[in-house]
């Protein structure tokens, strides 16, 4: 009996490091990751671009939030944010922050700004990419933590994409790092082209953002679940509503309630669904295109269309480098062979 | 557990990281999920033990809010919960400007482009707006006096007052016959004057019935 009972621990010690051996380690083609960087770039460029009107406005000297002003709250507050309704309790500014932005006004905050965009374009070419990639998560980092209650659910999501792909190779793929290195390659002055080849680095970055996505919808699923706005049906009609921030008037459908209430289900338990299914093989291309419609027709009527393209954005992590390939052709791509 | 987004190569052409560097990876992993597991676990109906982990951890809450990883992503991505802070919130301000002229201002503005700079605004309106009432009553004038202190500044005012608005919503049932935007539909939230003495500005918090002390800040939690 004992025996067995050994065998069983050691089968299971042994299986379980094996699959984990393989789900975080075996080496994949960075190709995923080097499309995330191009579309998470452009996506946080434009974030932090849309700053520029509004930088003294909010951040500069005489500004909405001066810096006194994140402090008080802090004190006020603390750490504890229970007690703040859940609509704001995560854009309160916390004990445990940094945010270069905190130390400049005028025109060391417009050069700080400019500094930072010009961070971002050189990570979404992929300039650099080691370098830049920390770089970019530091800037988008700092403007979330200088001013916490401008943010949505956008921000947070951009931010642990670009901490993932500063963590892995994410410019080994469309990149003029990778061109830089086929050049090189071409010219006999390397061997191989660094990164481009599969990486295991690339398959811990990516099935992080995989695993953190999926953290990430099975609380939307949860959120909703637990509600009644959601599960009476009605949950898609309290955002239709809202007047002052959709951006079509979709009211009218108020004729057609059946519809309002299939809409909240389909979106329900298509969240609902979609953390599971989404790990599967067969399922996936399919719940990546029921996601992308789900938030395509979502976005108009919430009003915040970076927030639906940053959850289609993240849910490109489950494509596959292969079809990323077979998609995005790179020049010379066979030249690592 | 294996699938083909990690497109695996052959056996053969496997180059795994050494044994040392997998098992420090390993740990590394262990430990970032543990720690988003507590950020989730504590940020949204926390329970004692998802709460102590959080504090007691070392640099469990350090690691989570330097990388804004210290959310639930319950609220942001439920969309709403019905609640009244699922509804429209607007700053306004009644500036007395220095020619005896009156100016109104609102939060967030009408026509702004690119729309993400419109949605901040309105973000930072919410903020303002649903931290008040008893519970927040050491916090509620912080970010009004901010914006107040901003527009006085810009303007050059003598004083004023300042409101937040919550639109309340239109229920399904009374779509047809209701109007969205019948004042009935308005709660004053909070409403404070603007008094600017010496270049400073303070609020006095106007309650219903009365004008009450200057809103103080104060340090303890509500």
């Amino acid at each position: 009996m004992n025996a067995k009972r050994d065998n069983y621990f050691q089968t299971l010690a042994g299986e379980t490091a094996r699959n984990w051996n393989d789900f975080w380690f075996t080496p994949s083609d960075p190709a995923t990751l080097g499309a995330l960087r191009v579309m998470v770039g452009v996506l946080a460029l434009y974030l932090v671009a849309s700053y520029t009107p509004d930088l003294d406005r909010y951040f500069g000297a005489g500004g909405l939030l001066p810096v006194k002003l994140l402090t008080e709250f802090q004190q006020a507050m603390g750490d504890d944010v229970q007690f703040a309704p859940p609509q704001v309790r995560e854009c309160i500014p916390r004990k445990y922050r940094f945010s270069y932005l905190d130390y400049v006004t005028g025109a060391r905050l417009k050069a700080a700004h400019l500094a930072g965009l010009a961070v971002f374009m050189l990570f979404t070419l992929g300039v650099l990419t080691r370098l830049t990639a920390a770089a970019s998560l530091i800037v988008f980092l700092s403007y979330m933590h200088r001013g916490p209650m401008l943010t949505s659910g956008t921000e947070p999501l951009l931010a642990m994409l670009l901490f993932y792909l500063a963590i892995g190779p994410s410019g080994a793929a469309f990149s003029f790092d990778a061109r830089r290195a086929r050049k090189r390659l071409r010219n006999g002055e390397e061997r191989h082209v660094p990164g481009e080849s599969a990486s295991p680095w690339a398959t811990v970055a990516i099935r992080l953002i995989q695993v953190h996505f999926t953290l990430v919808l099975v609380m939307m699923a949860v959120a909703k679940l637990g509600n009644e706005a959601w599960w009476n049906g009605l949950g898609v009609w309290w955002l239709l509503t809202r007047s002052e921030s959709r951006l079509v008037d979709l009211t009218s459908l108020h004729e057609l309630p059946l519809l309002i209430n299939a809409w909240t289900y389909a979106v329900l338990f298509g969240q609902a669904l979609l953390p599971i299914l989404i790990w599967n093989r067969l399922t996936r291309p399919l719940m990546l295109m029921v996601h992308a419609v789900m938030w395509l027709l979502l976005a108009p009527v919430i009003g915040n269309l970076p927030l639906a393209a940053a959850m289609i954005l993240a849910s490109l992590a489950f494509v596959s480098p292969a079809l990323v390939r077979r998609l995005l052709p790179e020049p010379a791509a066979d030249a690592t062979n | 557990m294996r699938d083909e987004t990690s497109s695996p190569a052959s056996a053969d052409e496997r180059r795994l990281p050494p044994n040392w560097l997998r098992t420090t990876v390993s740990f590394l992993i262990v430990v970032h999920l543990f720690a988003l597991l507590v950020a989730v676990l504590s940020n949204w109906n926390p329970s004692a033990l998802a709460t102590r982990l959080r504090q007691k951890v070392p640099l469990v809450k350090p690691y989570l809010q330097l990388l804004a990883m210290d959310q639930s992503y319950a609220p942001a991505y439920a969309l709403t919960f019905a609640m009244p802070e699922d509804t429209d919130m607007a700053v306004e301000l009644d500036l007395n400007l220095a020619d005896g002229s009156r100016q109104s201002f609102s939060l967030p503005a009408g026509d702004v482009w690119p729309r993400v700079r419109r949605l901040r605004d309105a973000r930072l309106a919410a903020t303002a707006g649903d931290l008040t009432g008893e519970t927040f009553r050491n916090l509620e004038s912080l970010l009004p006096q901010a914006i107040a202190a901003h527009f006085v500044a810009q303007y050059g005012a003598k004083g004023g007052t300042i409101r937040c608005m919550r639109h309340f919503l239109l229920e399904l049932e009374n779509a047809a016959s209701g109007d969205p935007y019948d004042a009935s539909r308005y709660l004053k939230v909070y409403e404070a004057r603007i008094l600017v003495r010496g270049g400073n500005v303070q609020l006095m918090k106007m309650e219903a019935a009365a004008e009450v002390a200057p809103a103080a800040v104060e340090r303890e939690k509500p």
